[in-house]
């Protein structure tokens, strides 16, 4: 088996806390201990869990924006833990995350051309005219029109304000790309094209995904495998299918239970008659 | 037995700067007593200007240009705004926000909050309305209810917030609660409780339920009859059950083609919700249709009765 593209290695982040001296002592908060985690290069691999579980902590941490207290991220096998927040986010410049929030990550006062064109500047392209030709390239490339590089982002939907934040995402020619919840807070009918294009994407630019979400029916359909996160730890990974068809823990069987599905009102402790029965089959396998 | 809530044929205009935004055109929802209704639509299809129009706030340079709003027996569109508050509001229809730390203040006890209420709408002693308060925070789960009334919105969880709402919802005990996409903001087993809790409520405090929603998969576990509305219109109503077999109208199996539980593809709609400023001539879903006949640009379809029961809007049926 191939080299993993993204390992992390009994990863712990301590949250809050401060040293009493005149004042109560808080201790920190584990937010992620001892996470293990392997990401292969082209997979997508989604991160599952509550709100407080530790996914988006999880993801910062991969990313740099949050030190680690104890662990190892390695990147091409390669070390990248330990380092200080700014030298940290330089060695993984290969790693980049998509806001959960598209609207509130892009500033209301610069057009979109400019948000997009002033990570091509940080990273050093000097001539304006072919930052200009790489955005609008860009834009196609997600589906919108070129000519709106010159709108501001109010005058986006909100799919579209998804599709400019991946475009300024992939300007900067990352490999693996942190998905933070991509698609809440959309309708349905924009969720499928939103869905559609990062597999589109994915292909084209040749992209590894971490995508951090809580909505299991949209988990099962898009990812090759799955890790379920519970109070900070990683209670369950494996093959989606294996996972959704077999839940192991019973964390796991609780989220899938809960997941509103199509097929109708289950009774009140929460199984219909065909879930019991599948979950009775799954204890006995 | 009439029925609780029986919107009939609105139409409501909204003046703007760019013109006038036909928000609703020709929306009709009936609510049966007891029962919980579910409006499904895409955002912008007017799913909270109808929620605005009952609870009559619509915004301002709105106007009523037809149908009615029947709510046991009267039709509430011909109430003053003083009627409105002395008759209506609060007493008899309950409201439950999409967003439960929008609709708390941060700066007064959760107690303070939900008693303003009651001073205005319920009849009885304060001693009286903080009972029914604690019994109903014990009824919604809320830890230590007696507590709860006097702390702040900021000391309780995203789930909790929300069955505080639903506590303030039902605390002038009123026949029909409307709630606008209380689940949207949870996660998916904090929803599940929920949905569970609003399910027993509905038989055990005898009222009717108007859930506005998105997802299919709440409706599908929720409710029990179904509006879908498509840019101010209904396109078809039903049952929930007949309709999740049988869909009729194309938005609506589009719409169910949507949900991860049915795509075999990420398909999703393609084009978007019309803009009410411009609305195209015959069937507004014309444009999107996978199934667009000549006919359908040409005239609004008549609504027409599928097999399955459901009254549909579609030339396939009328």
């Amino acid at each position: 088996m191939r080299e993993p593209i993204l390992s992390v290695r009994d990863l712990s982040v301590l949250l809050g806390g401060r040293r009493g001296f005149l004042r109560k002592t808080v201790l920190p908060t584990k937010a992620v201990s001892g996470v293990s985690l392997d990401l292969h290069e082209g997979e997508i691999l989604a991160l599952v869990g509550e709100s407080g579980s530790g996914k988006t902590t999880l993801g910062r941490t991969i990313l740099g924006l949050q030190r680690e207290n104890a662990g190892d991220i390695l990147l091409d096998g390669k070390s990248v833990a330990g380092l200080p927040p700014d030298v940290a986010r330089r060695a993984r410049n290969a790693i980049q995350y998509v806001h959960q929030d598209a609207g509130a990550a892009l500033d209301p006062w610069w057009n979109i051309g400019r948000t997009l064109a002033e990570g091509l500047l940080i990273q050093g392209m000097k001539d304006a005219a072919a930052r200009m030709e790489r955005v609008r390239a860009m834009l196609a490339a997600v589906g919108l029109d070129p000519e709106s590089a010159r709108r501001y982002p109010h005058e986006f939907s909100g799919g579209q304000l998804r599709r400019v934040s991946l475009a300024r995402i992939l300007l900067l020619q990352p490999r693996i790309l942190i998905l933070d919840e991509p698609t809440s807070g959309l309708d349905m009918s924009v969720q499928a094209t939103v869905l559609n294009l990062l597999l589109d994407l994915r292909k084209r630019f040749a992209l590894t995904y971490l995508f951090i979400s809580h909505d299991l029916s949209v988990v099962e359909r898009l990812s090759d495998r799955v890790a379920i996160m519970h109070l900070g730890k990683i209670v369950e990974t494996g093959f989606a299918r294996d996972v959704f068809a077999r839940p192991l823990h019973s964390y796991t069987r609780e989220l899938l239970n809960a997941a509103p599905r199509l097929t109708g009102r289950r009774t009140s402790d929460g199984l219909s008659a065909v879930q019991t029965a599948s979950v009775g089959a799954a204890r006995r396998a | 037995m009439i029925p609780a809530l029986k919107v009939d044929g609105l139409k409501i205009s909204i003046r703007t700067d760019e013109g006038i935004a036909r928000v609703l055109d020709d929306v009709s929802v009936t609510l049966e007593s007891g029962r919980i209704v579910g409006v499904v639509g895409e955002s912008g299809c007017g799913k909270s200007t109808l929620i605005r129009a009952i609870m009559g706030i619509l915004p301002r340079g709105a106007s009523v240009d037809g149908g009615k709003i029947w709510f046991e027996g009267e039709n509430l569109l011909v109430f003053s705004e003083k009627e409105l508050n002395q008759r209506v509001r609060a007493s008899r229809i309950g409201f439950i926000p999409q967003d439960p730390l929008q609709a708390l203040n941060p700066v007064f006890k959760i107690g303070t909050q939900l008693l303003e209420a009651m001073r205005w709408h319920a009849p009885g002693s304060r001693r009286d309305h903080i009972a029914r308060l604690v019994m109903l925070l014990g009824r919604m789960q809320v830890p230590d209810p007696a507590g709860a009334l006097e702390r702040y919105p900021h000391q309780f969880s995203g789930g909790q917030r929300q069955r505080l709402l639903i506590a303030a919802a039902l605390a002038c005990a009123p026949g029909l609660v409307i709630a606008d996409e209380p689940t949207t903001a949870l996660d998916v087993t904090t929803q599940h409780q929920i949905l569970l809790l609003l399910r027993e409520l509905v038989a055990e405090f005898g009222i009717s339920l108007l859930f506005v929603t998105h997802d299919f998969g709440v409706v599908a576990e929720l409710c029990d009859d179904l509006c879908v509305i498509y840019a101010g219109q209904t396109v078809e109503a039903g049952t929930v059950q007949s309709i999740l077999e049988a869909p009729s109208h194309p938005y609506t199996r589009a719409l169910l083609a949507c949900h991860p539980d049915r795509a075999d593809s990420f398909v999703g709609i393609p084009g978007i919700v019309p803009s009410p400023l411009a609305r195209p001539a015959g069937c507004l879903f014309a444009p999107r249709c996978g199934d667009v006949r000549p006919l359908c640009r040409e005239a609004t379809p008549a609504q027409g009765r599928a097999r399955s029961g459901a009254a549909v809007r579609c030339v396939q049926y009328s």
